[in-house]
């Protein structure tokens, strides 16, 4: 069971990550979106891009003019325990790996993007770009070819500060409790982001890419408390069953009410 | 708004639409910005359009068409009410394979749907039951080709039985896209999961009965006779549409204003709520189904303003869950703990 631990009050927001990962995956490089709001250009996980740096600011005690608060923060796939994305795909395309991660067999794929919206947390997306679009889904494999190698992902090597580490997710969970416990005893309002309380919830299971956040979820642009959608199906098709049996039953005494 | 995020919306939409896929959105959302990460989208829309909402209304057809053959076969003596069914479902069938088809990214890849079975995955679920209703739509409409050509009553049990085993098919291809949309989390759809199918299946009948009718309009004959049942049943469907429909939008509340206001709102309330549900239902509670028949033209009319309704409706799920979909402090409000 591999995984990651992003430990954000670490990141000094220097993408050696997204520059890593794009050199050993061989993804090509995305237009510079100018966003003007922050030193993220990068804006969003997608299809060529399988690590973010998210630079949230806020007015920090200075008021106007004075200090800002900068939270930088590593984005990537979370590698769900219960992933939306792998339960939506109706190739079986993406997988379960041996390293308890989910990658996406780039042999199957067709392409449907349902994987797209079944995804909580925005990362999976389907390649259709007129440059180097392949028409299929794309998403961080937590360097599965560098895991059979015995190696550890490019973005965790390439992290100057070890604000992302990789390593057994019991082990990193262990360590993560660690420093949450550190950084609040320094005063600082530390939470892991991750387990089925924050971040995730118990249909999603625990993530196999987890945080330390310093601030609310949503000024990293991530979901409170998501939910796995195909908790749904079985209800959702119940009451299709339900709704087939009743207009079903009123049409047939409809039709027999004048044949008699 | 801010000089400053003004500033920041318009240098946006000065760059060009091409390079910045959320462009829209960011300066929409500049009003949240203070609660979402510079007003950007959490997740990703699913890229659905044209291709999947004519899809959409075809497989509607399509499933509609089959379900209602096999009751009318079954429960009503009005044969030309089959016959037209089976024909308009295997008629509908035709363009949804292609068009289901050419929406892929790769379309040479769509036997890859058939490798293996996803009882969550609505869209496993889809493609084998649109498979199978391929499967029987056609064998029972090829026997009443065969039937209709030599003018007798030719192999009655087969196509009798090819229509009860194609039922379970065809009623789930009739309602499963609404539950297609609804296993996403998309705040639109997933708020109302429960309702999605449902809304989607009764508009189905709906639509396929206002097909048929229009159909059956060009054939004139013993129509009498069924012609009450036929309008009774749409009365039921229409109704239990105009019902889920409310009480999903209810339901949804402030996550459902993609659909209910703006652009999208302006067409959804006179197309799909009130052309397509609300008087269609008065005009027949009033007319056939009080035993006032009127002219064909008529029918027609009211017949179109269903279909169009329910082809509305379609487009619109969609294009308003991509809005949905857009929208961070919508998904922030649907994944927030106190939801």
């Amino acid at each position: 069971m591999k995984g990651f631990f992003t430990d954000t009050s670490l990141c000094i927001g220097c993408k050696a990550c997204e520059v890593a990962c794009k050199q050993w995956n061989q993804l090509p490089m995305d237009d510079l979106l100018w966003i003007g709001s922050s030193y993220d250009n990068t804006h969003h996980l997608s299809a060529t891009t399988w690590r973010h740096v998210t630079f949230a600011e806020s007015p920090g005690s200075g008021g106007s003019g004075g200090q800002t608060d900068w939270m930088m923060m590593s984005d990537v796939c979370k590698h769900c325990a219960h992933a939306g994305c792998l339960e939506a795909c109706p190739t079986g395309a993406i997988i379960r790996t041996e390293f308890d991660t989910v990658v996406v067999q780039q042999d199957v794929c067709n392409g449907c993007n349902y994987c797209v919206p079944a995804c909580p947390y925005g990362v999976i997306e389907v390649n259709m770009t007129a440059e180097s679009g392949d028409g299929k889904a794309h998403k961080c494999t937590l360097c599965y070819d560098r895991l059979k190698d015995g190696l550890e992902p490019a973005c965790a090597k390439a992290c100057p500060t070890d604000s992302i580490q990789f390593g057994d997710t019991k082990e990193l969970r262990a360590h993560a409790e660690n420093r949450v416990k550190q950084l609040r005893e320094q005063g600082l309002n530390a939470y892991l982001y991750g387990d089925e309380q924050v971040g995730s919830s118990p249909g999603i299971g625990r993530l196999g890419a987890s945080f330390l956040l310093l601030d609310k979820p949503q000024k990293y642009n991530l979901p409170e408390y998501p939910t796995l959608p195909q908790d749904h199906t079985l209800p959702g098709v119940l009451a299709l069953a339900a709704t087939a049996v009743a207009l079903g039953a009123a049409t047939a005494w409809s039709f027999w009410q004048d044949s008699r | 708004m801010t000089s400053s995020q003004e500033a920041q919306g318009s240098g946006l939409t000065a760059q060009g639409s091409q390079l910045i896929p959320h462009s829209s959105t960011v300066v929409t959302a500049s009003t949240q910005v203070q609660d979402t990460y510079y007003g950007s989208p959490v997740i990703k829309a699913p890229h659905w359009k044209w291709l999947i909402i004519n899809y959409f209304f075809c497989g509607a057809l399509a499933g509609g068409g089959f379900t209602i053959a096999t009751l009318a076969e079954l429960f009503s003596k009005d044969r030309g009410l089959v016959r037209a069914g089976r024909y308009l479902s295997f008629a509908a069938l035709v363009p949804s394979m292609p068009l289901l088809i050419l929406d892929l990214g790769r379309p040479e890849r769509f036997l890859n749907m058939l490798r293996i079975v996803k009882l969550r995955s609505p869209m496993s679920l889809g493609s084998w039951a649109l498979t199978g209703l391929g499967l029987f739509s056609g064998l029972a409409a090829g026997l009443q080709l065969l039937a209709d050509m030599t003018h007798r009553d030719l192999l009655p049990g087969p196509r009798r039985l090819i229509g009860v085993l194609g039922l379970p098919f065809s009623v789930f291809v009739a309602g499963y896209t609404g539950l297609l949309l609804a296993i996403t989390n998309v705040p639109l759809w997933a708020k109302n999961y429960l309702l999605m199918g449902p809304t989607f299946m009764a508009s189905a009948f709906s639509s396929t009965f206002a097909a048929l009718s229009i159909i059956l309009g060009f054939g004139e004959g013993d129509r009498e006779r069924s012609a009450k049942g036929v309008a009774r049943a749409e009365v039921i469907c229409l109704s239990a549409e105009l019902g889920l429909l409310t009480v999903g939008i209810i339901r949804l509340g402030g996550l459902g204003k993609p659909l209910t206001t703006g652009k999208w709102g302006m067409l959804f309330w006179p197309l799909t709520y009130v052309n397509g549900i609300v008087l269609p239902l008065i005009l027949q509670l009033t007319g056939p189904a009080r035993g006032n028949n009127r002219t064909r033209a008529q029918r027609t009319a009211t017949a179109l303003q269903v279909l169009a309704g329910g082809y509305v409706l379609r487009m619109l799920m969609i294009f308003a869950g991509r809005e949905s979909a857009n929208r961070p402090a919508d998904y922030f409000e649907y994944t927030s703990r106190e939801r």
